[in-house]
Parts: structure tokens; sequence; C-alpha cells
């Protein structure tokens, strides 16, 4: 009777910790969908076999091949959360099965779990630069392939000589499916070993352990073409720098790897001698474990406002929800960075509110919280940008440098569509239509692109070009932009010459933004022969500079009450110094929405 | 009775031809787009190909002595053995290739009928996979495809060498005589950059000195545009100095241009480079003639005319224009004569210059401006006769998209041509007969496993070169040999 019931508290245990770890998964990722959604939007999977025979091709494709089909699930918040509890929940049966955790001691599979989550939660803006397939799910599908090899080799009832051949075959064969993650299995079974055959046969497996990666670092290279040798172990696992300011994101990692070697030496131990802590040991155990576990998720949550608002406001501009960008961007309360200044920028632009409400709201030039700051708003927004500001050569050049860099995903497919249906370039646009195609889930995205095929006049009509074409009126140059994107438009516009009426309004915004007066009298010309009225920020900038170039703007229609407002700013102004102006409260909140108080006082914008 | 004795054959697992189909005048519309009078050589890789339309598919190719291979199912996959078996049995005569479509009934198409050449194409296609990228390379193969099946060898790949921020570009692979001397080579660019020459089981890797021009400032690389001697261990390069422009609105996208370039003689045994013309004009695409006496090359008069050699390049790259020239060369002393003229562009532009192994016929590249056709829709193949000086009528190898890089077969009967005709982005080699008359005929795509792979496949094939002879380092060693340190190599 004690006996059974020991058996039924160890087997509660282990199911109150295989739920706790899948609820665990399903709390972080049903609630990481903005994140999530970008990791989708950035995966892409196929079902047929020439897919799985490319993933299979490179060290580690099958690592990838099955992280890729996950992440196919983060499309919406419920199916990420089924996906993870189901991913993590398996992960955390593997792990007890492999190391005969049960009862309280099988929580630390939990805490196995919670450090793979921790890993995932962390990436934040390294999202955009890392080039591992599929971030948050290829460590899960390594660490659980590796974990399930170690627990079906160490049950296998071998001789030790054959068991240190089978250790080894396994090792070589498995580097092509797991990559980097075979050196896992191998200390696995190195650290296995120690307990449960001897000292001699840890000796062997240790030897057996020096020759697998001997055998593999001499092998792989010559297998696999690409693999570079110097990289024969990292194949499949997170690019993050070893060193350095990324050198704390392997953290985690450290953490699931280091619980699993301490696990295989002493798993099955702590297992049959827990019962001598009690009841109340173990709960203790129990609670200390999944305290730790779950703290060491949230404290390695990437925690920016930036960041998430971005993202919302990025799924609103894929919506064409233009209101929603603003207010997504708005939302955040905090100083933004250029990519949000931008996004709100290109929204205010196409719902035509750019002019009279540009400078009102807050700029900035917040750091993006990355270790890596190259080109960060190139990553994140180029082809999107350039799209929407109908520099559509351009979205279709940064986003072919990123297929390149970084593997082909869903948002480049769909962009490459977009840029060759707008370019007219049917025969190219039914090739990414194809390959579209062969990605579930997106058969009625890739019909609605086909019904558009060689059909000009449709995709003038449609709301998801319409906006563009005006924008694209210009005549071709040779140019670059050197991936610096706002200064590129920037320049683009405020140095344009002639164009449409929404290309005029862009030049006009573009000379206030970089306050350029020249250039802004030429533009103004243009729209005030076609305009009666001027929005407030054209207002408020010709009574600036038309003050300060001694320039008669009698002949604009000035609102009484802006040109009453600015009076106003020259007698405060003139009360003030420099340095008092740019920080005076009362200067702020009666002008901070003015172009003035943009133009005085905001300076030194970093940009890109 | 002929639907049951299909449907039996079928269930027999024998694909049946239908027997009660309905001849329609309508013309198949096939992926791969293979037409009909296309012109194959007998030792070619199956013809595989999709009908576009119908629920069920049935093709029946037939050789003259009646010798036939039967496929069903939505794509042909015809056994490579069974495909030569038949080509062999027509060499020199007519298939004639039967399509059967089913929507509700059996029709048959317009047949089709391929002429099977008796002459052989070589059996290996050397390229570079590439996509059609701007700045970024990550994945860039070299690769060997076997042109008589669908087997493919990667012979290079830049990932082995390259890490992080510190890649590695390779490109430009050329051989000595299709390879039968075992002479080919390299270049890198970047990480471990430099020049692998190849001579057997020799492998090594030079370096040869860039310098500065003295004009504007502009800085000459080393080796680029590759052309072995056909007989001595010599290579003819440009020394290029490349930039790169982006299209604002023009579908055509990229423009690459040089800003200076020299033609160079490099000595693979005694491992010296000298100049073979070093003035104000820019020269580009050496190409040796058969016997070696003879270097044609491109060369443009096009000066800059500012020190803003960016901006001005930026206004008037519609301005440079390249002819085609050549110099004598006499091996014994290694010097060349004075430049001629041998093409007259006459305000477009002439590049990729290269004559078929019997040294009559220069098959070029004619576009508007430029050099780097690839990216220019107006680049359209080229020929002239050098023993008569007439242009060949080429027209058929051309298409309103790309043609530019081709290669001449061994036996000079085959040409293989990049191409971006399927959809205007995209490089694709085409090949194509040129009989002994000097008539081109209508080119073919090559051939691939299944029939969608090139429309799925989102890479570019680069520089497609014809060779008798694998290359048989494997990729690792050749990896090994970057490593290495590299040769330097100082231009005289």
């Amino acid at each position: 009777m004690r006996k059974s019931g020991s058996s039924l508290s160890l087997l509660l245990g282990s199911v109150v910790a295989t739920l706790f770890a899948a609820a665990v998964g399903a709390g972080v990722y049903g609630t990481q969908a903005d994140v999530l959604w970008k990791h989708y939007q950035r995966n892409l999977w196929m079902g047929d076999a020439d897919y799985l025979f490319e993933c299979l091709s490179q060290p580690g494709g099958l690592v990838s091949y099955v992280g890729r089909w996950l992440a196919e699930w983060l499309a919406t918040p419920c199916q990420a959360a089924v996906v993870a509890a189901v991913g993590f929940g398996l992960l955390a049966v593997v792990v007890q099965w492999a190391f005969r955790l049960r009862g309280a001691v099988a929580f630390l599979s939990a805490a196995v779990v919670c450090a793979l989550l921790a890993n995932t939660v962390q990436l934040g803006y390294m999202l955009y630069v890392l080039k591992v397939a599929a971030p948050a799910f290829t460590p899960l599908v390594g660490t659980a392939l590796a974990v399930v090899l170690f627990g079906i080799t160490d049950r296998l009832p071998l001789r030790l000589w054959l068991y240190a051949v089978t250790v080894g075959v396994v090792g070589v064969l498995s580097y092509g499916l797991l990559g980097g993650y075979t050196l896992l299995y191998i200390a696995l079974v190195v650290f296995g070993s120690i307990p449960r055959r001897g000292k001699a046969a840890w000796m062997l497996a240790a030897l057996v352990m020096q020759c697998l990666i001997v055998a593999i670092w001499t092998l792989a290279p010559r297998v696999f073409t690409g693999l570079n040798p110097d990289l024969v172990f990292m194949a499949g696992l997170p690019d993050y720098l070893l060193t350095g300011d990324e050198a704390s994101l392997w953290y985690p990692l450290y953490v699931a790897f280091g619980l699993l070697l301490a696990l295989a030496v002493v798993g099955p131990w702590m297992t049959a001698r827990q019962g001598k802590l009690g009841w109340i040991g173990q709960s203790l155990l129990t609670i200390l474990v999944v305290a730790a576990s779950v703290e060491g998720v949230r404290a390695s949550t990437f925690s920016d406002p930036d960041f998430r608002a971005t993202l919302r406001a990025e799924q609103a501009m894929e919506r064409g929800d233009w209101q929603g960008v603003i207010r997504e961007i708005n939302a955040a309360h905090c100083e933004p960075t250029r990519a949000m200044v931008m996004l709100r920028g290109l929204a205010l632009t196409l719902t035509g509110q750019s002019l009279d409400h540009h400078f009102q709201y807050a700029d900035g030039s917040h750091a993006y919280r990355c270790p890596r700051q190259a080109q960060m708003l190139r990553l994140m927004l180029s082809r999107q940008l350039y799209f929407h500001y109908g520099k559509v050569n351009y979205s279709y050049r940064w986003t072919m440098e990123d297929k390149v860099e970084y593997g082909l995903s869903r948002e480049q497919l769909r962009y490459f569509i977009r840029c060759s249906l707008l370019n007219g370039e049917w025969a190219l646009a039914q090739k990414y239509i194809a390959t579209l195609r062969r990605v579930p889930g997106s058969e009625a995205e890739a019909a609605r692109y086909a019904a558009l095929v060689g059909r000009a006049s449709a995709v003038v009509d449609d709301a998801e070009f319409a906006h563009i074409l005006p924008l694209m009126a210009y005549n071709n140059g040779l140019d670059g932009d050197g991936g610096l994107i706002e200064i590129y438009l920037l320049r683009n516009f405020g140095l344009m010459n002639g164009g449409g009426a929404e290309l005029v309004e862009l030049s006009l915004l573009a000379n206030l933004i970089e306050k350029d007066a020249d250039m802004f009298w030429r533009h103004l010309a243009v729209y005030a022969r076609h305009h009666e009225t001027l929005p407030r920020h054209l207002q408020e900038a010709a009574l600036m500079w038309g003050q300060l170039q001694g320039i008669d703007i009698t002949g604009l229609p000035i609102d009484e009450a802006v040109a009453g407002e600015f009076a106003q700013l020259v007698d405060r102004a003139a009360t003030l110094g420099d340095a008092q102006a740019a920080n005076d409260p009362s200067l702020r909140a009666q002008f901070g929405q003015t172009y003035w108080y943009y133009y005085f006082f905001v300076k030194n914008l970093k940009t890109n | 009775m002929a639907v049951v004795t299909a449907v039996t054959m079928a269930g027999c697992g024998k694909p049946s031809i239908p027997t009660d189909a309905c001849r329609v005048d309508k013309a198949a519309v096939l992926t791969p787009a293979y037409s009909d009078s296309l012109t194959l050589p007998v030792n070619i890789a199956p013809l595989n190909f999709c009908v576009e339309g119908g629920r069920e598919t049935v093709v029946c190719i037939t050789a003259p002595n009646g010798q036939q291979l039967v496929t069903d199912g939505l794509e042909t996959d015809f056994p490579v053995d069974d495909w030569h078996r038949l080509l062999a049995a027509a060499q020199g005569d007519w298939l004639t290739v039967d399509i059967y479509q089913r929507n509700d009934t059996w029709q048959q198409l317009r047949s089709l009928h391929w002429y099977v050449a008796p002459d052989s194409i070589d059996p290996y296609l050397v390229y570079r996979l590439i996509e059609p990228s701007y700045v970024a390379y990550e994945k860039l193969t070299i690769e060997q495809r076997s042109l008589e099946s669908f087997d493919t060898q990667v012979l290079y790949d830049n990932m082995a060498q390259s890490q992080g921020e510190n890649g590695q570009c390779v490109n430009c692979h050329s051989f000595q005589q299709w390879n039968t001397t075992g002479r080919w080579q390299l270049h890198f660019r970047q990480n471990f950059g430099g020049t692998l020459v190849a001579q057997g089981d020799r492998l090594e890797r030079i370096a040869i000195q860039s310098e500065q021009q003295g004009d504007g400032g502009v800085y000459v690389r080393g080796g680029v545009y590759p052309s072995w001697h056909p007989t001595q261990p010599l290579i003819a390069y440009s020394v290029n100095t490349t930039g790169q422009n982006f299209h604002t609105r023009d579908a055509q996208k990229v423009e690459v241009l040089d800003y200076a370039s020299h033609l160079i003689l490099y000595d693979a045994e005694k491992r010296t480079a000298s100049y073979i013309c070093r003035d104000s004009a820019m020269q580009t695409f050496p190409s040796w003639t058969p016997d070696g006496r003879r270097l044609y090359y491109c060369e443009t008069q096009f000066r800059f005319q500012t020190s803003d050699v960016d901006t001005e390049m930026a206004n008037r790259y519609q301005e440079v224009h390249y002819d085609v020239l050549a110099r004598s060369f006499d091996p014994s002393t290694r010097s060349f004569g004075p430049a001629e003229k041998v093409i007259d562009a006459q305000g477009r532009s002439a590049t990729v210059p290269r004559l078929s192994p019997d040294g009559r016929y220069l098959l070029y590249t004619l576009a508007d401006y430029g050099n780097f056709h690839i990216w220019h829709r107006s680049a359209d193949l080229h020929m002239l006769d050098v023993l008569t000086g007439d242009s060949v009528d080429v027209a058929v190898l051309n298409s309103p998209e790309v043609e530019s890089w081709h290669s001449w077969s061994s036996n000079g009967r085959w040409i293989v041509f990049s191409t971006r005709r399927e959809d205007g982005n995209y490089t694709r080699p085409y090949i194509a007969y040129f009989d002994r008359t000097g008539r081109a005929h209508r080119p073919f795509a090559l051939p691939q496993r299944t029939a969608h792979h090139s429309q799925l496949l989102l890479r570019s094939y680069n520089v497609p070169e014809l060779i008798v002879r694998p290359v048989e380092p494997s990729a690792y060693a050749i990896g090994q040999v970057c490593r290495r340190e590299a040769t330097e190599v100082t231009l005289q």
C-alpha cells in the first residue's frame, strides 16, 4: 500500500511538473503575441520533399526543419500557446524519462524548460540580427532530440565496448541532424556514465567523446561543403557572440545545458533519495525550483516599450490601419526610437495629417536596446518604409539582401510579390507567388496576389497599392542609400524637383525635418499655387523663416491664430536665453507641439 | 473497350497511350517552355516538363525506329537510361513528342518535334549559384552539373570560409581548354581573398597586388575576368575597380560599372604578372583565340571629367560604350601587338567576346551601354563571322529579356548562355545548337529533375562554362588551400 502510494505520489509529481512546464510555456508564448508575430513573419516552412532535403543538407537540418514547422504555429496567440504547451510539456516528459526523474525532483525538468523559455524571451531586437532558424523553437527541438538520444543509448543493455561503439556511431550520424546539439548529447553520455556504469565506463566515455569530437570536426566539413571548420559545433545553435555584450545571452542555455548535465549525473540518485526529505522537504524543493524558474523567465524577459510599440504598429501597418499605427506609437509614452518616429511619420503622411500634426508628437532617437546597433532601422523596417514611400526598387533590394543574409521568410516573399506587382514584373510576381503557394496556410494570400498578375488596372485600384502609386511618379536615377534609410528618404524627397501633390507634400515635410529653408520656399511656392489654405506646420515655418530671413509672406494664407501664437513665441523667447528656453516647461507646454519648438530646440537626433 | 484497356494497363503500373483521345489543334503549355523544333544533344539529360492545365497527362516520345518512351503523371519523369537509349536511336533524326491531356475527356494536343543532333555536348556545366542580390552575399556555391544526368556536385561553398561579418565572395571560375588540361582558376574576395590557380593536382592561392591608378585616385584591384591561354600556363585578366549603383525606378534595378580597368597577363608557372595595356582607356573581358595568337577584349574610351567619379558616373553611365578589340600575341616573346578594332559597337556596347573553337565565329553580347549586361534588358547575343566579316543571324537565341554570358562547347556545336527570359530577374542557362553551316537553332532550358525546379529556385546561374573533364579536388581541399598563405604577385 505504501509502495503504491509512493508510486502514486511520484507519478503525481511528474504529471504536475509536466503540466507546470506546459503551462509556463503556454503562458509565456500566449502573452508574447506581438513578439511571436514577428517570429512568425520571419519564419518559413514548406511541406514538400525538396524543402526537407534542403534543410537536411546543412548540419542540424532536422532541428531547423522541425523548429521552423513549429514556428508556423505562432500566427496567433492561441496557436502559439497550444504548440508551446505541447512542445515544452513534451520536453519536460523527455527530460524526466531520460534522467529518471520522478516526484518533486521531476520539477527540475520544468527548470530546464524555463531556461529555454528565458532564451526565447530575452531576444528583443536581437531577433532582427540572428541568422539561426526559428529561434523560438530550435533550442527546444535540439535539446529535446539530444536528450532523447541520450535516453535511448543509456538504456541499451550493451556491453561496455559495444556501448562505446554505439555512442560513437550515433554521435557521428546524429551530427547531420542535430548540428551543435550533438555536443550536448556527447556530454550527457560522458556525464551519465559516471553514476551508472562505473569509473571504467566514465573514462571510456571520455575517450570516446574526445574521439567523437575529433571525428566530427574532421569529417563534417568534408561532408557539408558549406560548413566552416571553425564553427562545426556551433551549427544550428543561436549565433550570439561568445564574448562582449552578447555573452550574457548564452546564460539561459548554459543553465539549461548545465542542469541537464547535472541531472545526467545525479538525476536517478535524487529520485531515489527524495523520500528522505519528507513531504515538507519535497514541497520546499518544489517551491524553490518553481520560484527560481519563474523568476528566471521573468527576469530574462525583454521588456522594452519601444520594441513592443514598434511591433504593434507594424502589425497595424500590415492591416492597413494607419490610425492604428499612430495610436500604437503614441501609446508607448516614452522617448521614441527613429523606427517609431518613422512609422508614425509614414502613417501621418498616408492619412494626410503630416503637415498639420507631424511636429505635435514627441520626437527622439532613443537607442535600440540591442548589443548590435549597426543599421538597426534598416534591418527592422527598410522594406516596409521604402515600399510605402514608393521606393519600390529599394524595398525589393533590401528584401533581397535580407533574404541572402537571413534566409527566406514569409515577410520577404510578401514584399517580393508586392514590389514585383507594382513594377509590372508579372512573371517575377508569379515566380514568388508559386513559392508562396508552397507555404502551408498561404494559399489564400497567394491566390489574392495571383489575381492581380497581368492586371495593371487592378493593382492601381487595390487598397494595398493605391496609395503607393502616386509616390512612384518620379524619374529614374542611379543612386544608393548606404543603408541609411531615413537620411536617404529625407534627402531624396527634400531635394526633389516637381512631382504630384503627394510628393510635394513629402518634399515639404522633409524640408521641415531637415530645417532646409531654401528648399522649403521652393516647394512651398509649388504647393501654394495649388492650395487655397496651408496646413498648420507650413504656416508656422513660413512665419518663422519669413521673419528670420526677412521674406514678405503677406501673400500667404496665414491664420490669425497661428500668427498670434507666433507673436507670443517671439515675445517669450526674447525674455529667455537658448539654454533656458529648451528646458522651460511653460514654453514647452505652450509651443511644444509646433514646428517652432522642433526647429529651435530639437537637435542632435541620431538616425541611420 | 479502349478506355478499359488504358485503365487496365494503368492499373498494371505501365503508362498507356489513350486510344480514345480526340486530336485538337492546340499547343500544350509546358513548364519549362520547351517548344517545337528544338535540337538536342544525344547525351543530354531528360527534358522533364509539366503540361499545364490538365488533370491527367500522358506523354509519348517516339523515335524514327518506333522505339517509344511513355510517361504519365502531372510531370514527366523520364528514366535517364531509357531517355538516352531513345535519343541514341533518334540520332540525326527527329523525335515526335505526343501529348495527351485529360480534363473531362482525353485530348491529343499538337505534337512537338525535336531533332537529335549527331553532336554531343560537353558532359559538364560549371556555374555559380547566387541570389540576384546587390551587396550582401551569403551562400555562394560553384557547382558542377552533369549534363547527361541530374547529378550535381558542389565544387566550392563560400560559407566554409565565411564567419559573421567576414564573408568571402567567390566567382569567375575559368578553365583552360574545357578543363582537358586540368588547369582552372577561381577568384575570391574579402576573407581569404585572392585567386586559386589549379594546375592538375597543384592548387595554390595567389594575390595579385593592387595599386593606385594615377588619375583620380581610383584603385585597381586584382585579377577579375580571366581567360586561360589555350596551350600555355598563362591567364589574361582584367583588373577592375567596380562600383554598384541602384536604379530608383527602372525595373532593371542595378548598374554595375567599372571605374577603372586594365588587362594583365599572369604566368602561372613563374608567378609573375604584367600589364598588357595600361592607358587611359578601360579594357575588360579578355578572351584568347583557339590558337592562342590573338587576344580579344573590350575597351571603352569613356573618361571621367571630374574628380567626383561617383556622381559623374551616376549621371553619365549611359555614355559608357565598349567595342571589341584584339591584339596579336607572340607566345615565344610574350609580347602583344597594337590594338585593332574588331567590332565597332556603333554607339552601343559590346562585351564578352568569345571565339568558337574553330576560330571562325565570334559570339558576343551587345546592349545599349555599360558592361555588366546581365542587368540590361537590351542585352542580346550577336555573332560575327571573323572569316567573312559578316554578321551571323542569331536572333533565334534572343528574347525580350537579357541574354548575356555564353560559353562554347569544345566541338563548337553547342552554345550555353545566360538568360533572364523566364521572369526578367533570375538567370538561367539555356543551350542552343550551332550547326556546321553556321546556323544557330532554338535554345532550350537546362533540363532539371523536376519541371518546376527553375521556377521555384530563388538563385541565379552565373557564368555557365562547359567542360569536358570534371573538376577533381573536393570542396574541402579547395577550402584548405584558401586558408594557406597566398603567394603575392606584384604587377610589373
